[in-house]
């Protein structure tokens, strides 16, 4: 459901939480249905955790895919960042953040361990590799922009850019919340932003990095 | 009036579309801008647009199941107590412990729960675990967050096999530390069913388990791994009513896995394929036991030197279905892994001692659950050190060979092999005794050669005859070194590369070994697959050997007669029709040792 709800989102405002959907309560009441399932949650409610992780495995999932390009360790990540989600829920408190954004927030900093892990272990980001060499971006300015194609563009990014198009331009959210979820400020996400989409249309249309 | 940054400008476009304004509207707002607009507020409306990545339903609901059993526990660790005076003191300490762990830091109680036992954290994981059960006063509520521990044992052990690693005493003490604090409890709670229940299955899953790695077991670990073993044997034994138990001496000397056909000895003494054994009330399935069925036994040596028989699994007159393949991993997914051409299953019940990659070379022990092959176990199909390359020879059975004292070297062709408790001995096809063919896979280190596997082969044979494959080292002067052992050959035969596998026919004289037929079966670099199992089906070229389908062609070099119900060793590579093609064939059995339809 929130699927093609997202797809729609572009001629629509991006208002309704996860949650909502997962629940089917009206955009009126979704923020209030939302800290109540979180609540319920924290107090380890099966049926509200359940809410929660139908709601956000999906989005992680497809966070996790677009950053490491590869489906077992996008998996991996997305089992992990429920689980820290699940220990630290009992620690979240609605500061004016969106609950999104603090579970995304665990997926980054989870994401930025995985890669230190690698690196320390020498292990060779074999989509780096792919993206390389076997996807030029000659090649990529020739077709559409697909999910594949996506993925294959966002790899010629710097991650700090590459963070702001999957949080902002895919998963919805402000520069505030992109902001908390990268911790930088506002304006940094403003720079970043205008840097990012200004990359990844010199990638889509095949001039060199 | 203040300009404002292109960035700014940008950033207000991409919100006002995202709120649902359209791009015409913001670009008329900005038309100096609107040249550099246009195209970066299409991207990001096209980005928008891009389909998400669907998540496979299986690993969402292992995902899920995992989220859920995690909540379980928390459950139970965070059980709300009314207060009262005469529990200050154990709250107290679990409230010092815990500050204890706190004030090293919160981050290491943290990273502490996801250590394996070879961590230094690992003790402060088990210290949290103390403290966990120190604040749950319900009898029934501890027991199962016992076993809930206990089962975090193995899954530790089993993350230390993938790893390469072998199993310390630290969490076999643990392992065992819990499940009889478990089993002490509801000792006490008949009206437990449920819990007695899985306490019951959980130590019979768990000795298995550890009965099958009595090699992965370091050696500082043996006196731990005994008390492990003992203590979830006794756990069954007294869950199914017995009165008796076994002490950790009675494994002092390790196990032994023997199939073979039942023949009764004297009270409680049976032999199984040859070997003696004792079978009594401490054996689990001892009722299955009948004269003429074949059967395997797991029996643990005590530090009297017999066998005292652990397991039993009895079946109908037959050898127990079962291949090995051996070869690199050619696709591997959850559930599955393709070898040779051939896709083999993975189940839950996969003893997997390493993590599967392609390209991995690896020996999988292969078994038919319904009608599907399927891994029994799967480990590192790479020798040890290069010094020393695993042999297999075959020859006839000389002198005693009673494993019921504690004999532990066995003369076979003319050598001497040391048999450890981690030998497996296949005595399906006939008892292991004096003059009886046997093929011995074994490896060569500091005791001489160790035995890893006798199989006893119905052949009949002239006694002086052996057969051996290895791994070619050297020659020198008419004599070739093969796994470590010397061969004399023929004038002119001319040297493989080093590294080869070649088989020998030969002949003992005089503590030599004389070769009558070399063969090269494979060459350094050859993608090879090692295929042994019984020849289940046979129409012309294309025969099933095990589970696996295999093609001869005119440049198989085949060796033995085939009949149906016999044991083949077969090498070959997967064929551009994805089947594997022999080209080195042999026949270990002379005459059926399976009756196939």
């Amino acid at each position: 459901m929130w699927t093609l709800t997202l797809a729609g989102s572009v001629d629509r405002p991006q208002k309704s939480s996860p949650i909502a959907e997962v629940t089917g309560k009206t955009a009126s009441s979704e923020i209030l249905a939302e800290w109540e399932t979180i609540r319920r949650a924290q107090a380890l409610d099966e049926a509200a955790l359940g809410e929660l992780y139908t709601a956000y495995y999906p989005r992680i999932y497809n966070y996790a895919f677009l950053q490491l390009g590869d489906i077992h360790a996008a998996e991996d990540l997305a089992s992990d960042v429920m689980l820290k989600m699940l220990e630290s829920l009992h620690s979240y408190h609605f500061k004016g953040l969106p609950f999104a954004a603090w579970v995304f927030r665990i997926a980054r900093n989870r994401l930025i361990d995985l890669h230190r892990r690698r690196r320390r272990r020498g292990e060779i980001d074999l989509n780096e590799m792919h993206a390389s060499t076997l996807a030029s971006p000659h090649s990529l300015a020739e077709r559409a922009l697909e999910r594949g194609q996506m993925q294959v563009a966002l790899k010629h990014l710097t991650d700090e850019q590459r963070q702001v198009i999957v949080l902002k331009f895919i998963q919805g959210f402000d520069n505030r919340a992109v902001g908390r979820i990268m911790g930088r400020s506002e304006g940094a996400i403003k720079s970043l932003q205008h840097r990012a989409l200004a990359s990844l249309r010199r990638v889509l249309q095949g001039e060199e990095r | 009036m203040r300009l404002r940054s292109f960035r700014s400008v940008l950033d207000e476009c991409v919100a006002a579309l995202q709120q649902g304004e359209t791009l015409q509207s913001c670009l008329d707002r900005y038309p100096r801008q609107a040249t550099r607009l246009r195209p970066l507020l299409t991207l990001a409306q096209q980005v928008g647009r891009t389909p998400p990545v669907v998540p496979r339903l299986a690993a969402q609901r292992t995902s899920w199941e995992l989220v859920r059993q995690r909540a379980a526990q928390m459950r139970r660790g965070r059980r709300r107590i009314a207060i009262q005076a005469s529990w200050l003191r154990p709250i107290a300490i679990a409230a010092a412990v815990f500050g204890a762990v706190i004030a090293a830091g919160g981050a290491t109680a943290y990273a502490a729960q996801d250590s394996l036992p070879d961590s230094p954290l690992y003790r402060v994981k088990l210290v949290s675990e103390e403290v966990r059960l120190l604040v749950v006063f319900d009898d029934a509520d501890k027991a199962d967050l016992l076993l809930d521990q206990s089962q975090e044992r193995t899954d530790e052990i089993m993350a230390l096999l993938q790893q390469g690693k072998p199993v310390p005493a630290n969490v076999l003490g643990a392992l065992k530390n819990r499940d009889e604090r478990a089993a002490d409890i509801l000792a006490n709670q008949p009206g437990e069913t449920e819990l007695l229940a899985r306490s019951l299955q959980q130590s019979q899953a768990q000795e298995t388990l550890l009965l099958a790695l009595w090699n992965d077991v370091s050696q500082s670990a043996r006196d731990d791994y005994a008390e492990a073993v003992a203590a979830l044997h006794n756990t069954r034994l007294r869950g199914s009513g017995t009165a008796v138990t076994i002490a950790p001496d009675d494994l002092a000397h390790g196990v032994l896995d023997i199939s073979g056909t039942i023949e009764p000895v004297a009270e409680e003494v049976w032999r199984v394929g040859g070997v003696e054994v004792r079978v009594d009330r401490r054996t689990f399935d001892a009722d299955l036991l009948e004269p003429g069925r074949t059967a395997r036994i797991i029996a643990a040596r005590g530090s009297d030197g017999r066998l005292l028989a652990l397991n039993l699994a009895a079946f109908d007159p037959g050898p127990i279905p079962g291949a090995l393949v051996s070869g690199a991993v050619e696709e591997v997914s959850d559930d599955q892994v393709l070898i040779g051409g051939q896709w083999i299953g993975l189940t839950p019940d996969t003893l997997l001692k390493l993590k599967l990659t392609r390209g991995q070379r690896v020996q999988i022990a292969v078994s038919s659950q319904d009608g599907r092959a399927v891994a029994a176990e799967i480990e590192s199909g790479e020798d040890g050190p290069a010094s020393s390359p695993s042999l297999a020879y075959e020859g006839t059975v000389r002198g005693k060979v009673s494993a019921a004292d504690q004999t532990n070297e066995w003369n076979i062709g003319g050598l001497a092999f040391v048999i450890t408790p981690a030998t497996l001995i296949d005595a399906q096809a006939g008892p292991i005794q004096e003059g009886a063919r046997a093929r011995v896979e074994a490896i060569t280190t500091g005791e001489g050669l160790v035995a890893q596997r006798v199989t006893v082969l119905a052949v009949k044979t002239d006694e002086n005859s052996v057969h051996l494959s290895g791994v070619f080292q050297g020659s020198n002067e008419g004599r070739w070194l093969v796994s470590g052992m010397a061969v004399e050959v023929q004038e002119g035969e001319e040297a493989p590369t080093v590294g080869s596998l070649v088989t020998v026919s030969a002949e003992r004289a005089g503590g030599r070994t004389f070769a009558r037929q070399v063969d090269i079966v494979e060459r350094p670099g050859d993608a090879t697959v090692h295929l042994e199992g019984v020849l289940a089906a046979m129409d012309g070229h294309k025969w099933t050997v095990g589970f696996t389908p295999i093609e001869l062609t005119d440049k198989t070099k085949l060796f033995g007669e085939p009949i149906t119900g016999v044991r083949v060793l077969v090498w070959g590579q997967r064929g551009e029709n994805g089947v594997l093609q022999a080209k080195h064939v042999r026949i270990l059995d002379q005459r059926p040792i399976i009756k196939i339809n």
